[in-house]
């Protein structure tokens, strides 16, 4: 698999890579498929394309309507009184009563509330990613454009450790983030991470793989070394990259659940994953209900501005990263 | 693996950047005088790897010989490894055969039930991914909206499935109303294996779909008319054509989806509310979880290296199989 999908990474990414975005779904979208043939000629052939797009836009709304309806039902929820919650769908009496509840449930869980829990997450992620993507952009340059000794082999074990399962290592992990005094504070969920990620550094390598040597070469002809070269000349054009890179780095890691569950023991460090779910669990009667989906809903609303702002870059990038077999 | 060509062919050519005279940029085998360039670059080299090799040294390294050697160990997870009593071989027993094997192997079972979603995603996905490759309106939104559940936090997610499907949620009380028993979503075996599956459905349709469309691009639009001037049917093109186009894709969701169903945790753990009411959403990480909660670190590490090894040979398998799809080429 590797070797295919990195020479048509790599063809891919000699032409893309210094533009802006990298989502070829757009552009590829008008093409064929098994029903519509090609669009532009043959004015007597719209009618059967026409109807076949009827019918499929029917089909894929209903299909919308299923996907959404979960989402539908809990922002309705959050504005039932506990009494109507399975009972109704849209709420006969609208209040707004479960927010203030959860308000206080927080509170009650933790210091600082919901508040300190969005901010747990948030530090628990922004910096981390940042740090993190820096670190892995400099070893997959490192990979991709110097020669130094013994590159081959780090990188094979790097690519070995991918396929290590974190259960194996998971516990393990717990004691050592506990032994290093870790586990009381976040600390256990942004310090291993500043040392990079291995499959963003996979991935930026192709990156750097499709800058011709040329650049980098007149930019040492003219003095610069080689960080410097790096971080003025060979990072922006990778830019798009990276921010991709980011971007999915902090959907994975706000949303990352088994990691904090192990290795964060305060709970006023928890994050609001971990937040959510106890509050989800410290309840057993219905009457909870209400305040824990509101909390699941306001948790919700950062991944959602990010994938809002971000969604063609996301999307892009998934159907990118599958142009390989 | 051939990096190794890749990375020494770009290699060479920076190897030499700022030479001096221009000349000698060509040859392989640096000059004696450019000694201490080559040395630059591999100080240069290793500091830009530093923190990664430094990261997996302690972080995974680390603790991969401590889960091998805990297999050996009552380890409770608080005190050293070391200052634990050994077992011997006494964990494996308790897996294979033993007092533990009912509740593991039942965890394994329950693996890999929850991965029968991943044909059900491949296949939805790919007619979602026909659809969706059509030129027409609104695609970009139907991806997007196919795509949501997937990057929602899977605790928030699980809640609201849990509240739907519980014994009187609404899911059973809509049944109700139309006349149909409740069904235990949540407390049967059956139960379980649906609601648990059709979550990850849920959450996992869009997903497959992007790749599909990704993987249509590379179906030949010369072969499909082709075929539709013989009047081959749409069915038939779907069968003969797009399918077997699509052949790495599938090959690479399924491996993939494999591989991240086996390593499967949150879903059903949230969705059952954890493993206090009983064990029937346990899975294998689950069960190395749950281990850790009673403090057999030991033992949850023979089980996590079961479902590791298992994982081994399946990459293993991917990587012959892409190897071997390659020399067809």
């Amino acid at each position: 698999m590797e070797e295919i999908e990195m020479n048509e990474l790599q063809e891919t990414v000699e032409t893309v890579a210094p533009e802006e975005d990298m989502a070829p779904a757009e552009t590829a979208a008008p093409e064929e498929n098994g029903a519509a043939g090609a669009p532009a000629p043959a004015k007597k052939k719209m009618r059967p394309q026409t109807i076949g797009n009827i019918v499929v836009t029917v089909c894929l709304s209903l299909g919308s309507l299923l996907m959404l309806l979960p989402f539908l039902w809990m922002v309705l929820a959050t504005f039932k009184p506990s009494t109507e919650i399975y009972t109704t769908f849209f709420p006969r009496t609208w209040t707004a009563q479960s927010y203030a509840e959860m308000w206080e449930d927080c509170n009650r869980l933790m210091q600082g509330g919901i508040i300190r829990g969005f901010l747990n997450s948030f530090l628990t992620t922004v910096p981390v990613v940042f740090v993190q993507i820096i670190v892995s952009a400099f070893a997959a340059y490192a990979f991709a454009k110097l020669k130094f000794f013994g590159k081959n082999v780090v990188f094979l074990i790097m690519l070995g450790t991918m396929m290590i399962p974190f259960s194996v290592i998971m516990l393990p992990q717990a004691w050592l983030y506990g032994r290093m005094g870790l586990t009381n504070g976040p600390l256990a969920i942004i310090i291993p991470k500043f040392f990079g990620s291995i499959t963003t550094v996979f991935f930026l390598r192709q990156f750097f793989y499709g800058i011709p040597d040329s650049i980098s070469e007149a930019a040492r002809l003219d003095g610069a070394g080689y960080t410097r070269t790096f971080l003025s000349v060979l990072l922006p054009l990778v830019m798009p990259a990276l921010a991709t890179q980011a971007i999915l780095s902090f959907i994975g890691n706000w949303n990352d659940f088994l990691g904090p569950l192990l290795f964060v023991r305060d709970r006023n460090w928890f994050t609001l994953p971990l937040l959510v779910n106890r509050l989800n669990g410290s309840g057993g009667s219905t009457s909870f209900i209400p305040r824990v989906l509101a909390a699941s809903l306001i948790s919700l609303v950062p991944i959602i501005i990010v994938f809002a702002a971000f969604q063609k870059k996301i999307i892009g990038s998934i159907v990118f990263s599958a142009v390989k077999g | 693996m051939d990096y190794q060509t890749e990375v020494s062919l770009s290699g060479t050519e920076t190897a030499a950047p700022q030479a001096e005279e221009p000349v000698s940029v060509k040859k392989k085998t640096p000059v004696p005088k450019k000694g201490g360039l080559r040395r630059q670059e591999n100080l240069i080299g290793w500091a830009y790897i530093s923190p990664m090799v430094i990261g997996i040294l302690v972080f995974t390294a680390i603790p991969l010989v401590m889960s091998l050697i805990a297999m050996f160990y009552a380890w409770d997870g608080i005190h050293g490894l070391f200052e634990s009593p050994g077992v011997g071989g006494s964990y494996f027993k308790a897996i294979f055969g033993g007092i533990e094997s009912v509740r593991y192997w039942r965890s394994f079972a329950n693996t890999l039930i929850f991965a029968i979603q991943l044909p059900v995603c491949m296949i939805i996905g790919l007619f979602l991914a026909l659809g969706m490759n059509r030129n027409m309106r609104g695609v970009q939104t139907f991806r997007v909206i196919y795509y949501l559940p997937g990057i929602m936090s899977i605790v928030a997610v699980a809640i609201v499935w849990q509240n739907l499907f519980k014994a009187d949620g609404t899911v059973n009380n809509l049944l109700g109303s139309l006349g149909i028993p409740p069904a235990k979503w949540l407390s049967s075996n059956a139960g379980v294996a649906f609601t648990v599956n059709l979550l990850l459905v849920w959450k996992g349709v869009g997903y497959s779909a992007l790749m599909f469309i990704a993987g249509l691009q590379s179906v030949s639009t010369e072969q499909i008319e082709a075929a539709k001037i013989d009047g081959a049917s749409g069915w038939m093109i779907l069968r003969k054509i797009t399918v077997p186009a699509l052949y790495p894709t599938i090959f690479y969701l399924f491996v993939t989806g494999l591989m991240g169903s086996l390593q499967m945790f949150n879903e059903p753990y949230i969705l059952l509310g954890g493993y206090g009411i009983g064990e029937n959403g346990m899975t294998v990480v689950g069960f190395v979880y749950y281990n850790f909660g009673e403090s057999k670190l030991g033992l949850a590490s023979v089980g996590a290296w079961i479902l590791a090894i298992i994982i081994f040979i399946i990459t293993a398998i991917q990587m012959f199989v892409d190897r071997k799809r390659q020399e067809d080429y």
